[in-house]
């Protein structure tokens, strides 16, 4: 591989770069129903707005003048804030305008038998069936043969939000998710850093039946259409994992119910079982938890029996109380991200470097350019400076301990008779060694 | 408000002036088609979403390539830690036909330079792809990821030579040196 462009294309031979022309038709497809639907939607609720709009003037003006409604209003603006929603209690806690307490009633276990489709319709609506969770549990962690811990809280009606850490095997953690009103706040631990954006929160549909859910082209390609669920990071995997779920499960013939009833951690839970002709997960089993559909706990197995990856609970809680002030982060000590900003730390800077060169080291600078056989450098605070022989360039710098090995390599035929410069930016090194790439 | 059918139309050739670009680096991103093929559906299916903010943005090709990186490092950061679908080239890649000894086998060079590009950081990843593959300038890659153009340059300089010496491009040491 001679120059960049040749790498460059044999990246290009080695990624998919081509995408299958029934790719490409069933998208648009697919892009312009959703077009239709989309502008259908906006037409309905233009007309919905403003007859709404209409009717709730005339009723608020009947009951204000005919039915006593001045009074309630004075009442209800007086008296301390407390409301029940979908009968759950919400209280502000403390002096604290910002925070509030929401309980939710209680969610009962379901013991009944279910079919197939009534477990997969609530695996892939499991974003209706539960109002709060908190849970933890334990996965592979990542590149590493260590696993990750995933620790969460989720409110999914009132006072919308949630957290998600994953902390590594050595009980640190790495990152964190938080989401509320309109933001999501991303942490990363190892950096000292976070990063702050925007989301909308995504409307609330109805049921999605297996058969809406699962459907093929006319290609007979297949499409899925997934249910909202909200930011919360890490732990969708159990939640709201809607693509293994369609992935492994929606063809109903090549799973099968193990057993109905089966409690984990305090839940009842259905045991799922299939193949798959995926490389990396021969087999599968799942844990359902049947009144919610979530995914409480998986194996997916090689084809000799063996785990291949997991997901193992070690809580969960549904609708238990939640705290709001859990879903704002605590960002003192971070820094925000600013993509603008320069990254900091040691740096390579090529191409004609002239300008850079510090009054003080100009001279000794332009009488290196007049011998074009001959590499020098030159080192200033902790920037240094390299004119290099004909023929090379700048490939690297490995650094150990503070000694710098400046890492020159061969350029390509037609420039070996050029004279490259280059800076390197903010290494503090104490020596350095050049080493040339072979003839 | 655009009525129901400019919408379709006005997606409709946006996606086909722009859906090459998404797909190669989404392509080169993930490394894996399938994965390429959800996430530039769902690239689209935000463009849609946002389809009446659209006269306010100068140049939609980078806005639709910010939307791309956007959901592309959304989509690594989930897969950290949802390892059940762990990228790999050839589980996708390969057709029915062929085992998966003689993917292995074919093209080791490939091989390489797919482990290289995944395990470069998703910011370097991100800047090797719109300036390799896309080919686009440094000013529309400042634009997508949102930074300097001096950063684009050192970023890209800096994952070059990381990809180099994954791919071990790097230069042997020989006897005696310049000074």
């Amino acid at each position: 591989m001679q120059t960049d462009k040749d790498l460059f294309e044999v990246i290009k031979e080695s990624f998919p770069v081509h995408p299958r022309p029934e790719f490409v038709s069933s998208t648009e497809l697919k892009l312009r129903q959703s077009a239709k639907k989309l502008g259908r939607k906006r037409i309905y609720k233009r007309y919905s707005l403003a007859a709404s709009g209409v009717l709730a003037i005339t009723l608020a003006a009947s009951w204000l003048f005919f039915f006593n409604g001045k009074d309630a209003v004075k009442h209800t603006l007086t008296s301390k804030f407390e409301s029940a929603k979908e009968g759950g209690q919400i209280k502000q806690q403390g002096q604290s305008a910002e925070e509030f307490t929401y309980s939710p009633p209680r969610q009962e276990e379901n013991f009944s038998d279910m079919t197939k489709e009534q477990i997969l319709t609530k695996m892939i609506n499991s974003v209706d069936y539960f109002q709060t969770a908190k849970g933890e549990f334990k996965i592979p962690g990542g590149n590493t043969s260590g696993y990750a811990v995933v620790d969460y809280e989720i409110s999914l009606r009132n006072l919308k939000g949630g957290f998600s850490k994953v902390i590594n095997e050595k009980g640190k953690s790495e990152n964190e998710q938080y989401y509320k009103d309109g933001t999501i706040w991303m942490i990363f631990k190892n950096q000292g850093s976070y990063r702050e954006d925007k989301y909308q929160e995504a409307p609330r549909r109805g049921t999605l039946t297996i058969k809406d859910a699962f459907t093929t082209d006319k290609n007979g390609d297949s499409v899925t259409d997934y249910r909202e669920r909200p930011p919360i990071g890490a732990p969708m995997s159990s939640l709201f994992h809607y693509e293994i779920v369609s992935s492994l499960m929606r063809d109903l013939n090549k799973w099968e119910i193990e057993k109905q009833n089966v409690m984990l951690l305090g839940h009842n839970t259905m045991v799922i079982k299939g193949k798959s002709n995926r490389r990396d997960a021969h087999s599968f089993r799942f844990w359902v938890d049947k009144d919610t559909g979530i995914l409480l706990k998986y194996e997916t197995y090689s084809p000799t029996g063996q785990v291949v990856d997991y997901l193992y609970p070690t809580k969960l809680e549904i609708n238990v109380p939640i705290n709001s002030k859990d879903f704002v982060p605590n960002l003192e000590g971070l820094k925000k991200e600013d993509p603008s900003a320069m990254e900091k730390g040691p740096y390579i800077v090529t191409g004609n470097i002239d300008s850079e060169i510090p009054g003080e080291l100009k001279q000794t600078w332009e009488q290196a350019k007049k011998d074009p056989n001959h590499t020098s450098f030159f080192h200033w605070k902790d920037d240094w400076y390299f004119f290099l022989q004909k023929g090379y360039l700048l490939d690297n710098i490995e650094v150990k301990d503070q000694e710098g090995v400046i890492l020159l390599a061969k350029t390509s035929p037609q420039k070996s008779q050029h004279n490259f410069t280059a800076l390197a930016k903010g290494y503090k090194l104490s020596s350095i060694k050049i080493v040339y790439e072979n003839n | 408000m655009i009525e129901a059918e400019d919408l379709e139309d006005r997606i409709s050739v946006i996606y086909r002036e722009h859906y090459l670009q998404v797909y190669r680096f989404l392509g080169c991103f993930t490394g894996n088609q399938s994965d390429a093929e959800d996430l530039t559906q769902e690239v689209f299916i935000r463009v849609l979403s946002h389809l009446s903010e659209l006269d306010r943005v100068h140049h939609l090709k980078t806005w639709i390539l910010t939307v791309a990186k956007h959901v592309a490092i959304d989509h690594y950061r989930k897969k950290r830690f949802t390892s059940i679908f762990s990228e790999g080239f050839f589980k996708q890649m390969a057709s029915s036909n062929k085992e998966p000894n003689e993917w292995l086998e074919q093209n080791e060079l490939k091989r390489s330079v797919h482990d290289a590009i995944s395990k470069l950081k998703p910011n370097y990843r991100a800047v090797v792809i719109l300036r390799g593959i896309n080919e686009l300038s440094i000013k529309e890659t400042s634009e997508i990821l949102q930074c300097s153009e001096s950063k684009v340059k050192v970023d890209y300089h800096r994952a070059l030579t990381s990809l180099k010496k994954k791919l071990k491009l790097e230069p042997m040491e020989v006897m005696g040196n310049a000074n």
